[in-house]
């Protein structure tokens, strides 16, 4: 009796959730409070916000999801470690079977806390670190950010506890790429990187000045070595959001996505299974068909694009439109000629 | 008898009726049959092999001797992918 029934377990949990409209994977924003003034950031109100979840209900809503079926949970800010709670919430996620990841800029962990979060067996905490502390230090505008957010990935990481280092290449930190590649090897962590810089939230597009040029980019992704997607179905161009990933905001909103901004309900005064179930907004998503994306269903690169509809939304207006970022990435990433 | 649990660093959610279990150190993803997950279940710190086997056969079609076998293949199985600790 072989515990795994599949070839595949990840492509196969993929499709049951997906056809079953199981909410597998999500992200908890728990503040939008953060003590960093990250040059990129798309959260606006970084600074005394109110009216975030409190402790119960935050450990409601976790409920709820395993209820429903969650098991990939990431918890983001702000900076979550700003919350008193933080450590409380993870080991409540974790008596609940959450598989845990946890996005931090790592300024604020104790020694304690890194002790708390090795004993409760998290998959990851992810560290934005921008680069050399000097370039680090300028894009998060807080001197000594780039020693105590080192310091703490290595204390988590001789804890035993899975590290990412990851970070948004951009204009003023593309050229210590290889720099931090050779620092995550060096300290045992995986490094994430992401070449697109969002709006942000109140659809201010000024951070994308950040953005890294062409010529950067290029050197960093070379030309024809983007394979297509594996098993790529033209659907792939609505993405995941909606179908078996959601997110929550700190307000309580329920979002198909961080990035996808439609507000479906909210937590404080709806349950999460009646929204997920019965929100009008994400049935209407739920059946779009790729044809829904007209010029991008007949684009030739379409295969290697990585569009997302949040980000058509949000920098061009219209999530069944063409994403200008997608449309620049796939022309670099492949060396085609994008349509 | 020794009492079975499920290890400490596994992530898992019962999906479409079958337990997926995530090892959290490796992010490795398992997916347990109908059987496996029905003992899955009934995985708990209390329950030893022979409690499991007993369990199995007044649940399902098996005699006691099949789902001894049964249940010590599973159990083995999921010993060597460091999904069990045994008390």
């Amino acid at each position: 009796m072989p515990p795994s029934k599949g070839p595949n377990p990840s492509t196969n949990i993929f499709n049951v959730s997906y056809c079953a409209k199981t909410p597998l994977s999500g992200t908890v924003e728990l503040t939008k409070n953060c003590n960093l003034s990250c040059v990129h950031c798309y959260i606006v109100s970084k600074k005394n916000n109110r009216r975030e979840l409190s402790t119960a209900q935050v450990k409601k809503l976790l409920r709820q999801l395993a209820d429903e079926g969650t098991l990939y949970l990431v918890l983001t800010g702000g900076e979550v470690f700003l919350r008193p709670d933080i450590i409380e919430i993870c080991s409540y996620a974790r008596k609940l079977n959450f598989d845990l990841r946890i996005f931090t800029n790592a300024t604020l962990i104790s020694g304690k806390q890194i002790q708390q979060l090795a004993s409760l067996n998290i998959s990851a905490v992810e560290i934005s670190l921008y680069g050399r502390e000097k370039t680090h230090d300028r894009i998060t505008g807080l001197p000594g950010s780039f020693n105590k957010c080192l310091s703490a990935a290595k204390e988590l990481l001789r804890h035993g506890v899975p590290v990412a280092l990851k970070t948004p290449l951009m204009r003023g930190n593309v050229k210590d790429y290889s720099f931090l590649s050779k620092l995550a090897a060096q300290i045992g962590a995986s490094l994430k990187v992401d070449p697109t810089i969002t709006p942000a939230e109140d659809g201010s597009k000024n951070i994308l000045k950040h953005r890294a040029d062409d010529k950067m980019l290029e050197k960093i992704y070379p030309k024809n070595k983007r394979s297509p997607q594996i098993g790529y179905d033209t659907s792939d161009l609505l993405c995941s959001a909606g179908h078996n990933f959601f997110a929550v905001n700190s307000k309580g909103d329920i979002l198909p996505c961080l990035q996808l901004p439609l507000v479906l309900g909210n937590i404080k005064n709806q349950s999460f299974k009646s929204v997920w179930r019965d929100s009008a907004v994400l049935n209407n998503l739920r059946g779009l068909k790729s044809d829904s994306v007209k010029i991008c269903s007949n684009c030739p690169d379409a295969p290697y694009c990585q569009r997302c509809p949040g980000l058509a939304l949000t920098e061009d207006g219209d999530m069944f439109g063409p994403s200008s970022i997608a449309c620049r990435l796939v022309r670099i990433m492949t060396g085609r000629h994008s349509s | 008898m020794e009492k079975i649990k499920k290890a400490k660093h596994l992530a898992y959610r019962k999906i479409g009726g079958i337990f997926f279990v995530v090892d959290s150190r490796s992010s490795v993803l398992h997916e347990l049959s109908e059987t496996a997950s029905f003992l899955w279940e009934r995985i708990n710190g209390k329950n030893s092999e022979e409690d499991l086997s007993e369990i199995l056969s007044g649940e399902f079609l098996v005699t006691p001797e099949q789902a001894k076998r049964d249940v010590s293949e599973f159990v083995e199985e999921l010993k060597k992918a460091k999904l069990l600790e045994i008390l």
